[in-house]
């Protein structure tokens, strides 16, 4: 028999007991579209963490510490290596040249200042985002005006600020304008951020401008620096709270822990020597459990961590494992991230087999379907035999009707989840998502990626061919003889 | 008594039967359904088993279609083992040389004529255009070329038996068996029915075994084996007295003729009979024989 031919018999058949047929497509339909459902939203929830870890942190960035060991859960003593590789400009070098899928390595701090602008106004939020000026391109920040920090601000206390900052400047005396607040979408600076005419200085000092001068002190002399260029706008916050919040100084981190210790000169002629502000510059001295760490080759630990943007979100898990194999620890937004889909992974493992449960009665249904209608079809069968149709054929028949019924089924099934997974992200936006511990307002409860409507499609067709295969095999051997008797 | 008209053939049998027997179980009885069958099929040849009911009869035919296995002896057909084939090559087998016709017409009923009739082809995977080119016109040769897009609910008893030949014979089997074909028909439609089975297969030089109760239907064979609680306890030779009239092709037939078979069948009834051929046999078979000139003079007609 040509294979066309067993298709349009099984189509026939299929067509042919209209009611039963639907019926029976419908179980697949609501089959398959519970397991997409049931899979749409153990996504959207995969999903939904993903979003709420990365506006946390770029998934990608993985932050280096040096190892300085562990608790023993055996003995309760915390067991520190004998030496550690510490985190310096060597180390940085190193990360460069030998991982792989690394887009940007680049130690990292924070440093903090008041920001005086014009020796009249302050900016008293900014603290200042430290890094390696010659990476920050390649770390993903993207200026509006001006540049980004790049090799030639190495060292020095050229800065770039987030677009927020020119909206914090305010007036201490007047407190005008009124400081804290945020700037819109794409609102014009106050004033030309990187004109030659506008002078910057960073102070530690709080009296600052703010205070009558104490002349029997030293004089304060806050430490001029140069902005280079203003960051972009975070589109993410804008879009869901009207605002970005950043209100950070990006400085090279050599530059600024020169201009840390300037400052702190500076501030200690202030207030004596009995008052001595106490600082760490970088990572000098390291202690852990009052124990100092000592690191490899009597070297000194420069920076407090490192970051590396790995390229892409699969390779991170691969990086961060190379580098705590180097001898480092690691954490990163995906360690999170791994912890919060560990933890609902119950959750989701039960949501399908609720999908799961769905299909396979919509398998038991094909096969009674098919089982029922071979007993009915008994006669035509036993004819189609004893006029010489091939076993292989009878088989063939009525496999491709379980088939058609899964395609079918699994076709509508998809259309179906469609319209269910929009259903459910109405009904999820009022509240639902956090119902389920995730706080991310931009994703969906419900996500069906193309893939998953693919893979609805065959396994319908596979349950509707494996559901068939019995009665397909039963028909084969019914006795043709039945077919012939008189009656 | 089963020495079989043998002698007169001098070429080698197509079907073979030797020592054919069938036993039920009954509780703690054994029944012969058929007890030592020896019985050869020439080609060509017409042949008719003629028992009451019960008689093994049906079984034999069954056994020959390979569609029971015996519980003793051989079944031989082109040379081939029949009951020891299995299921598989069965349906090749049946599906290459065989071609049936039951008492219950045994249509598909959701296949209209046509479909109905393509069958075998289909199942021999001709393609569909070539096969319902040969249905249509052994649709047109059975004189239903006015029903062919019918379904079997929409026809006659006379009618759908004529699907049935028009499917047995559309593949050109070496061998056709006719299984009580005209049980369910009334005697004018029964002998349009033999008539058109028996044409047939003379005209394609096919073999046609014919399983009857009644010996009018018998009349129509070369040789008619009478069987008696599974033995066949006499043969006959019935050549020089049988139904049919010589002359007349399938060809004739093959004209489009309107409303044949159905209960239009009256008025053709009235048609000469005194052309039929003057038989020397007892008065049922005369008047077989006048009747079986309807399908000629139907086609004549144009």
């Amino acid at each position: 028999m040509k294979t066309i031919d067993i298709f349009s018999f099984a189509l026939t058949n299929f067509l042919r007991r209209k009611a039963r047929s639907a019926l029976t497509v419908l179980g697949v339909i609501i089959g398959t579209a519970a397991v997409v459902i049931m899979l749409s939203i153990g996504i959207g929830m995969n999903k939904g963490f993903e979003d709420q870890v990365s506006s946390w942190g770029d998934l990608k960035t993985i932050r280096v510490y040096p190892y300085t060991g562990q608790f023993n859960e055996e003995t309760g003593e915390y067991e520190m290596p004998d030496e550690t590789e510490p985190l310096d400009d060597i180390t940085v070098q190193r990360f460069r040249d030998e991982l792989e899928h690394v887009k940007a390595v680049s130690p990292t701090d924070w440093g903090w200042s008041y920001m005086v602008k014009d020796n009249k106004e302050r900016n008293d939020a900014g603290s200042i985002s430290l890094l390696d000026a010659s990476a920050m391109a390649d770390m993903g920040y993207e200026a509006v005006y001006g540049r980004l920090l790049d090799e030639r601000d190495v060292g020095t206390t050229n800065f770039v600020m987030a677009y927020n900052v020119p909206f914090n400047f305010y007036n201490v005396r007047t407190e005008d304008p009124k400081y804290g607040e945020y700037a819109k979408a794409d609102e014009e600076f106050p004033f030309d951020p990187l004109s030659d005419k506008v002078k910057y200085a960073f102070t530690w000092y709080y009296g600052y401008l703010r205070q009558a001068v104490d002349t029997t002190k030293p004089r304060i002399v806050p430490e001029e620096a140069k902005c280079v260029g203003v960051l972009v706008q975070n589109e993410t916050n804008i879009k869901n709270y009207g605002y970005d919040n950043d209100c950070d100084i990006y400085m090279d981190i050599n530059g600024y822990y020169a201009m840390q210790e300037r400052l702190q000169k500076n501030q200690n002629k202030y207030y004596g020597t009995e008052n001595e502000v106490g600082i760490s510059i970088g990572g000098s001295s390291y202690y852990v459990n009052g124990q100092q760490v000592n690191f490899a080759d009597g070297r000194e630990n420069k920076y407090n961590s490192v970051i590396v943007i790995v390229d892409d979100v699969d390779h991170v898990r691969d990086v961060s494992k190379t580098l705590i194999d180097m001898g480092f620890e690691t954490s990163s937004a995906m360690d999170s991230l791994d912890r919060m889909q560990e933890q609902t992974k119950f959750l989701r493992s039960i949501l399908g087999a609720i999908g799961a449960v769905a299909f396979f009665v919509a398998a038991i249904s094909i096969a009674n379907t098919m089982v029922m209608s071979i007993y009915e079809r008994t006669r035509e069968i036993g004819i189609m035999k004893v006029i010489g149709c091939k076993l292989k054929d009878i088989r063939g028949m009525f496999l491709v009707e379980a088939a058609i019924i899964g395609i079918v089924g699994g076709a509508l099934g998809v259309a179906f989840s469609y319209g269910i997974s929009a259903l459910v992200n109405k009904l999820a936006a009022g509240g639902g998502m956090e119902a389920f511990g995730i706080y991310s307002s931009d994703s969906a409860l419900s996500i069906i990626p193309p893939w998953l409507d693919i893979a609805a499609l065959v396994l319908a067709t596979a349950v509707g061919v494996i559901s068939g295969l019995y009665p397909a095999i039963r028909a084969t051997r019914l006795s043709a003889l039945e077919a012939i008797k008189n009656e | 008594m089963a020495e079989t008209v043998a002698a007169q053939a001098k070429k080698e049998p197509i079907i073979s039967i030797k020592g054919l027997t069938k036993v039920f179980t009954l509780g703690k009885e054994k029944v012969y359904a058929l007890n030592g069958i020896d019985l050869d099929v020439q080609e060509n040849e017409i042949i008719c088993l003629l028992g009451t009911s019960g008689s093994g009869k049906s079984t034999l035919l069954n056994m020959m279609a390979g569609l029971e296995k015996p519980t003793k002896g051989s079944i031989t057909i082109f040379g081939e083992r029949v009951d020891k084939m299995s299921e598989r090559k069965l349906a090749i087998f049946r599906q290459k040389n065989m071609g049936f016709v039951f008492q219950a017409y045994n249509l598909l009923p959701n296949l209209n004529a046509i479909d109905n009739v393509s069958l075998p082809l289909a199942f021999a995977g001709v393609k569909k255009r070539i096969r319902v080119k040969k249905a249509k016109k052994m649709l047109k040769l059975c004189g239903l070329g006015k029903r062919m897009k019918h379904k079997p609910t929409q026809m006659s008893g006379g009618q759908q038996q004529r699907v049935g030949i028009a499917r047995a014979f559309v593949a050109t089997p070496k061998i056709v068996f006719a299984d009580e074909p005209t049980g369910n028909l009334d005697t004018h439609t029964t002998i349009e029915i033999m008539e058109m089975m028996v044409r047939m297969s003379r005209e394609n030089h096919q073999t046609l075994i014919i399983v009857t109760h009644d010996t009018e239907i018998a009349a129509y064979a070369d040789t008619i084996y009478h069987i008696i609680d599974g033995r066949i306890c006499s043969v006959e030779d019935n050549r020089e007295h049988q139904a049919l009239p010589p002359e007349g092709h399938i060809g004739d037939l093959a004209a489009d003729e309107p409303e044949v078979g159905s209960e239009a069948g009256e008025p053709e009834l009235e048609m000469p009979a005194a052309e039929a051929e003057s038989s020397p046999q007892e008065e049922e078979i005369g008047r077989i024989l006048q009747n079986s000139q309807i399908p000629n003079t139907l086609s004549t007609e144009e």
